[in-house]
């Protein structure tokens, strides 16, 4: 297998099928960054794009001070982050599921599967909610380490940060999400749930 | 370790992340407290969850759509390839600004209000009151918004000054070519180093901290990069990016020290002198080859001789704006230290919010009340001195209008 800085190097000089290879090693693990990040699978896919597209365009840039990886997700947070800026801004008022009492949408058909199925889906799209919620650099921090499965010293490089901060932002970020679900305990912590 | 202590680093221990005599100690705590056993088995579930959750499947057709837009770009040239990073002033000034002008504004309406009820020649005391603060306020928005314009200018500037002693480089380099190619450019002989401070402080109160923090980055001539606030069940915190001209950053560190109680510190120094030695002498031997193909280029006879030295030049000329963009990168980084700045709130005392002081309640009450007798009672003196020093105008007006109402009686009845 091609490593990535020679892929790199290819693409500078033009190559398409180089670039080709990079999108499709990484393209998943973009999509699912910025997805956990956007709580929105439409826009994490239109993310996905304009980050390959930045990295394209920047890529003569790249100067293998870091992974490859990390170069790339350190695009996909500063698009997530504009697109969570512009959000912000404009007030998205979903359609799908205007409040969160609502049963939440992509509810599986009941036909679907046998009940732990779907008692399962529900709660990993509760606790999406419940992510959604922490503020947008706790969240990233806790994506980036517990989803992702990046090291400190690798996060510390994505966000440019010292690693106290990210130390602290990762703590803060999981002390609140417990918080948040042990209010909904008996739906997150009951054993057979997650681990069936 | 208290069991305050213990929490904080939970989330390391799972991690791994501790010293092995951290670990002994909070392995300790945790035999003998049942709580943090509890906190600590619930925390690991939580991230034990979350790691859980399953990768969202890619939708098949994304690799083309990404694919068909990039090569769409790649037909056209492909930029500059490092971009200094750009300053969004409207985010830095932010909500904060846009708070701040809707009060200012208020208060320059509330002011016009009260002059024209005053009318001219009014003076009590509370206009005095009432006109104070928005004079001050947008004094202080005149003193605030140059020096937003002025660090902007300054950024620009250094930026022209890199681009102005570009021509200058080629002439040394020309001269270096003529005195048979000496390889010994000139060595920047101070230090480049890059300083990262990362503080995290516990408060009493975050908007008087902020206050303060924002004070003594104006003062000092930085800005701030980035801000977060966050409300959680223990207090209200906040977390800052401040850019801080390098001379000024030991300086503007000590005073934030001061803003509660140090929790976390760290400062690294990154030095990139040898970075940016190397850069700057590899940018001027690529700006002689570029002479040199030229002077070949003017050469060059047959078409194809052409086109292999320009192929060759537009390689040099690329990797030339590459460095020339990763040397104002290294000047920008070395000129503004950044410093991460993390607020929290101490934890205040339930009892202290559920029985609120009954005799400052009272006081409370009574203060309000009164404000708004002595309000009431003001506006109603104005409105009456109002009504006086319009009369002249109104009697005048009377009389036109009585002299205007006879003429047209007069007219009507004469027709």
């Amino acid at each position: 297998m091609t490593t990535d800085e020679v892929l790199v190097k290819l693409c500078c000089q033009g190559d398409k099928e180089a670039f080709a290879t990079l999108v499709e090693r990484y393209q998943d693990k973009i999509y699912n960054l910025t997805y956990r990040l956007v709580s929105n699978p439409e826009d994490a896919a239109d993310l996905t794009q304009e980050v390959f597209y930045r990295a394209f365009l920047r890529i003569k840039g790249f100067r293998g001070d870091a992974s490859f990886a990390t170069w790339l997700y350190r695009i996909a947070t500063n698009v997530c982050y504009d697109q969570l800026r512009i959000r912000k801004n404009r007030q998205v008022v979903s359609l799908d599921n205007t409040s969160p009492d609502d049963p939440p949408r992509d509810l599986p058909d009941q036909e679907a599967g046998p009940a732990e199925l779907c008692m399962k889906r529900i709660v990993f799209q509760r606790l999406q909610e419940a992510i959604a919620t922490l503020p947008v650099e706790q969240r990233t921090a806790m994506v980036l380490r517990d989803i992702q499965g990046l090291s400190y010293e690798e996060m510390a490089q994505v966000l440019q940060c010292p690693l106290g901060t990210v130390k602290s932002r990762l703590s803060r970020a999981r002390r609140a999400l417990k918080d948040k679900l042990m209010s909904e305990r008996e739906l997150f912590f009951s054993e057979n749930v997650y681990n069936g | 370790m208290d069991c305050r202590a213990v929490r904080e680093r939970l989330s390391l221990y799972l991690d791994g992340e501790l010293t092995t005599s951290e670990i002994q100690l909070i392995d300790e705590h945790i035999e003998s407290c049942t709580d943090c056993r509890a906190e600590l088995s619930s925390l690991e579930e939580t991230v034990l969850l979350v790691r859980s959750l399953e990768p969202l499947e890619v939708p098949p057709d994304l690799q083309d759509k990404i694919i068909d837009r990039t090569m769409a770009a790649a037909n056209s040239p492909i930029g500059a390839s490092t971009r200094i990073p750009r300053i969004n002033w409207r985010h830095a000034w932010g909500r904060w600004g846009r708070t701040f002008s809707s009060v200012a504004a208020l208060l320059v309406v509330a002011v016009l209000i009260g002059k024209t009820v005053s009318g001219p020649g009014f003076s009590l005391p509370t206009k005095e009151v009432y006109q104070a603060p928005s004079a001050s306020d947008s004094a202080d928005r005149d003193a605030e918004s140059p020096a937003m314009n002025e660090v902007a200018e300054e950024q620009t500037s250094m930026f022209m000054m890199k681009e102005s002693s570009l021509p200058e480089g080629m002439e040394i380099a020309a001269e270096e070519m003529n005195r048979d190619g000496a390889t010994a450019p000139a060595v920047p002989t101070e230090r480049k180093v890059i300083q990262t401070a990362y503080l995290s402080l516990q408060i009493e109160k975050l908007d008087t901290a902020v206050d303060l923090l924002q004070e003594a980055v104006r003062e000092c001539g930085g800005f701030v990069q980035s801000s977060n606030m966050f409300r959680q069940e223990y207090g209200r915190g906040a977390s800052y990016t401040l850019r801080i001209p390098a001379d000024r950053f030991d300086d503007v560190l000590s005073r934030l020290e001061k803003l509660g109680d140090v929790q976390n510190r760290g400062i690294t120094g990154q030095d990139v002198t040898e970075e940016y030695v190397d850069v700057d002498a590899r940018r001027r031997n690529l700006i002689r080859q570029e002479e040199r193909l030229l002077a070949i280029l003017d050469q060059a006879k047959t078409v194809e001789d052409i086109l292999k030295v320009e192929g060759q030049l537009e390689r040099v000329r690329g990797e030339i704006e590459s460095l020339t963009g990763r040397l104002r990168y290294l000047d920008n980084q070395v000129g503004l230290s950044t410093i991460d700045v993390e607020l929290q709130e101490r934890p205040r005392s339930v009892t202290a919010v559920q029985l609120p002081d009954q005799k400052g309640f009272g006081a409370r009450l009574a203060r309000a009340f009164t404000g708004s007798v002595n309000l009431l009672l003001s506006y109603i003196s104005n409105m009456m001195v109002w009504l006086v020093s319009a009369a002249p105008f109104l009697f005048v007006g009377a009389g036109i209008g009585a002299v205007v109402w006879w003429a047209w009686g007069y007219f009507q009845r004469s027709k």
